[in-house]
């Protein structure tokens, strides 16, 4: 048969439409004639056969006969006689089209192209893969030493293993045959380059290896393997020199992470950050590190501000250095989270939970609740720091996310509520507007009833001026030769104050009833107690020729005005003039006459008010100044540790009463739990939580299960 | 005894309810120590159970239990019931009074310092 030998000849002949026409038209005729003179059949069976034949006793000795020549030489020969097969196998479709559009439908027969192919695998592929497959597998090696290979004949050979999975797309013979050899080969050559690695390169260096090891595997793949190779590629790569080596790397001595942090080396950070994301929970190892790290660096601080005091420096309820050293830390590694971590969440967590342990760790007698609340107190003071609108903002914010990690919220919120009153009442707030900044992010951070009663007491000063004018032209229609003004506060929102009920002299005694007048028409539920230990008021004095505004508290004006045209008291007679106890007036006495500016001269002139001094205004005193500032100690203590206790315990109980009623019965554990969980200006711990328990136990809130010693009942 | 346990529970409340004085809702510490050897007699708890916690009574130096309420006291017999041993006791989810915890505590520290020797 002609078609036959024209065929086996195996070579491409430049066949000329002419040609392929008279092939064509031979089959068809062959095809088409009605049987026994029909050789379909024949036809089909003699292609596969010639073919069959041709494989066998042509392409296969020729490439049996390159096999012992090394590897490129094999696969070149093989790269040739697929190629040929493919050509091949085009034509002789090509020819014999009539029998597949008929014959092979008709029969469900494989077409003559999978035949081809399939003849193709069973003859030369099955016997050849072995070798083919160790000679890629030489060259990937070599490449991945650095050696030049030849891309393009790997491609082609590739490219013959994704066609010998029958069935159309299936890979089933590029996986078997050559993507698992090629994956246990890799994970051999990077399991040894790990060990060689890994005993002499720093962590950093190391990191830079995989890398550029892992850019080389995936441009491998993209150049001349098939795409499903990549991620089983990578996985395994990632597994030799990442995986099995990660707590060697985090842990090296001289060059882990701990190190890189304490060093700052953030381009080998990141690179570690990204190649650990890779694997599965590949982060949480260098997330715990960093976590430790901080802690550590924020003891440093505390340990510091401890040396500080043992080494005898005074202590104070002011330590600005430390609240920085805190500030600046915390704000380093949120940029380093930021920037080297990409914000991830396992590092974010890091910082908090490693300041939630630094931000508690008093040392002192003052907490560190006071100590951030005095940094505020510095901040929003007038004449205190320096510092414009976007600094103080700033600074705000900074000090309100150290707070944010504070057990002890309640203790900073008393505190701060002290000393803001302050800052209110002695008009030394420095703006209105950083005030309410501040309390709205504290109210951000806590909840609306954190921050209640700091906003009631901003409240109570608008309003006093608001109304203000109205009063004083209802002053004006008085003649009281004195300027008087009142500042009006809603009892609970300001702390208590001592109200001694002093005696006022006259005219002061009028002001006071013109206003209880004015604001009782105002308001006729309200009822008004003086706190005359609050309060300011400037005296103009003469003595000798000279006059002087002295800048004095209420208490001291009247006291003042009682030594008008020289009279003289002693300590006991003062007490009953002026209605006050030992308590209020000693302070009192000591700040006029044994101050900077001793207007008021003691006899015995000593550094001590005893109950035997006796008192006379100093017609000797002078000052270059005329308006001079006599300050006076605080009546009231700066705040009251028992008041937040007490406050706790009231908390507590409020809280267990509001679960209890609610469930009715419930479990010990699940109690303190769910108290626990509802708490969150503070954390008591569970023996203080029982005690409350059986407080309310005693009076009949709840009782102990008679069936359960373990549970509670609500009692209603 | 004449009285089986759930009885006796409430023999035992009487006991306190009994002692108190006018409108007070505790018991003196000194009553109780004297109290309750009597109110337990007869092996109605392990006499050394009794002693060590009349001893722990005694030498506690915390103002809270200069009274004692009764809730407390019904507590101290039902963990006589319940805990015949003091190693099983586990403090963090006791729901025991906190004058049985610090008991317990006072009783561990005893055989420490038993050991020590």
């Amino acid at each position: 048969m002609v078609l036959y030998s024209q065929a086996s000849c195996g070579t491409h002949s430049s066949g000329t439409l002419q040609y392929f026409l008279i092939k064509f038209r031979t089959c068809y005729d062959m095809c088409t004639q009605r049987s026994p003179y029909n050789w379909s059949r024949d036809l089909y069976q003699r292609h596969g056969e010639t073919i069959e034949q041709y494989l066998q006793n042509t392409v296969l000795p020729a490439l049996n006969d390159k096999s012992g020549q090394g590897g490129t030489i094999l696969l070149n020969e093989l790269k040739h006689r697929w190629n040929n097969h493919q050509i091949m196998n085009k034509w002789l479709k090509k020819f014999f089209t009539y029998l597949d559009r008929y014959y092979v439908k008709h029969h469900s027969l494989p077409t003559l192209e999978q035949a081809g192919l399939r003849h193709f695998k069973d003859v030369v592929y099955e016997n050849v893969k072995e070798q083919a497959t160790g000679a890629i597998i030489s060259l990937i090696d070599e490449e991945r030493d650095g050696e030049i290979i030849e891309k393009s004949l790997v491609k082609s050979i590739v490219e013959l293993y994704e066609n010998m999975g029958l069935g159309g797309a299936s890979l089933e013979s590029y996986t078997n045959d050559l993507e698992q050899p090629l994956l246990d080969a890799t994970r051999a050559y990077y399991a040894r380059k790990r060990e060689e690695w890994i005993a002499k390169d720093s962590t950093p260096d190391y990191l830079i290896k995989v890398e550029k090891a892992l850019a080389e595997e995936k441009a491998r793949v993209t150049e001349y393997l098939n795409p499903a190779s990549e991620p089983k590629i990578r996985l395994v790569v990632e597994d030799e020199i990442l995986q099995k080596v990660q707590m060697n790397l985090l842990e090296k001595e001289g060059s882990g992470c701990r190190v890189l942090l304490a060093n700052d080396k953030s381009e080998d950070l990141q690179r570690m950050f990204q190649l650990f994301s890779r694997l599965d929970n590949g982060l949480q190892p260098m997330a715990s590190i960093v976590e430790s790290f901080i802690t550590s660096m924020g003891n440093a601080c505390v340990e510091k501000r401890q040396a500080k005091l043992d080494s005898g420096e005074k202590e104070k309820n002011d330590d600005p250095e430390f609240v920085k050293s805190l500030i600046d830390l915390h704000e380093k590694y949120l940029g380093v989270i930021r920037e080297t971590f990409s914000g991830h969440h396992l590092f974010q967590k890091a910082l908090k939970n490693s300041f939630e342990v630094v931000v508690n760790q008093d040392v002192g007698q003052y907490s560190n609740a006071e100590l951030m609340s005095t940094f505020c107190d510095r901040v929003l003071e007038s004449g205190g720091e320096k510092l414009n609108d976007s600094e103080v903002e700033e600074s705000l914010d900074r000090i309100v996310q150290l707070f944010s990690f504070l057990t002890d919220k309640d203790l900073f919120a008393d505190i701060y509520r002290n000393q803001l009153a302050k800052r209110l009442l002695n008009q030394r707030s420095s703006s209105d507007d950083a005030e309410k900044l501040m309390i709205a992010k504290l109210k951000v951070q806590c909840g609306t009833q954190f921050t209640s009663k700091m906003e009631g007491m901003l409240n109570d000063l608008a309003v006093g001026s608001d109304q203000k004018s109205e009063f004083d032209a209802r002053m004006e229609q008085h003649d009281t030769k004195l300027s008087f003004s009142v500042q009006v506060l809603t009892t609970g929102f300001w702390p208590t104050y001592k109200t001694p009920e002093v005696s006022l002299p006259a005219n002061m005694t009028k002001c006071l009833e013109i206003f209880t007048e004015w604001h009782d028409a105002k308001h006729q539920k309200r009822k008004l107690s003086w706190v005359h230990s609050l309060g300011n008021a400037t005296v103009k004095s003469i003595f000798g020729k000279k006059s002087y505004d002295l800048q004095v508290t209420t208490l001291q004006a009247v006291v003042l005005n009682t030594f008008n045209d020289g009279k003289t008291f002693d300590f006991n007679e003062l007490k009953k003039i002026l209605n006050l106890n030992d308590l209020t007036l000693k302070p009192l006495m000591h700040s006029l006459s044994c101050g900077k500016y001793k207007v008021i001269t003691k006899t015995p002139a000593n550094n001590k008010i005893n109950s035997t001094d006796s008192f006379t205004a100093n017609a000797k005193f002078s000052s270059n100044m005329r308006k001079i500032r006599i300050p006076m100690a605080s009546l009231d203590p700066s705040h009251n540790k028992n008041r937040v206790e007490e406050d706790r315990s009231w908390t507590i109980e409020a809280a267990i009463v509001r679960i209890m009623k609610a469930r009715k019965t419930l479990k010990h554990q699940e109690l303190i739990a769910e108290v626990l969980s509802q708490l969150s200006f503070f954390r008591p711990q569970p023996r203080d939580i029982k005690k409350r328990i059986e407080a309310l136990i005693d009076r009949e809130y709840l009782e102990r299960s008679a069936e359960n010693s373990d549970m509670y009942n609500y009692l209603a | 005894g004449f009285l089986d346990r759930e009885d006796f529970k409430d023999f035992y409340k009487f006991c306190f309810q009994f002692n108190r004085q006018g409108t007070h809702k505790t018991l003196e510490k000194d009553l109780v120590i004297a109290l309750l050897p009597i109110c337990l007699s007869g092996g109605r708890v392990p006499s050394e159970r009794l002693q060590s916690f009349c001893e722990f009574l005694e030498t506690t130096k915390d103002e809270s239990y200069s009274k004692i309420t009764l809730d407390q006291w019904r507590s101290f017999l039902d963990f006589c019931y319940e805990v015949e041993d003091l190693a099983t006791y586990d403090e963090s989810s006791s729901a025991w009074p906190v004058l049985i915890d610090e008991y317990v505590e006072f009783m561990e520290k005893k055989a420490k310092d038993g050991k020590k020797k």
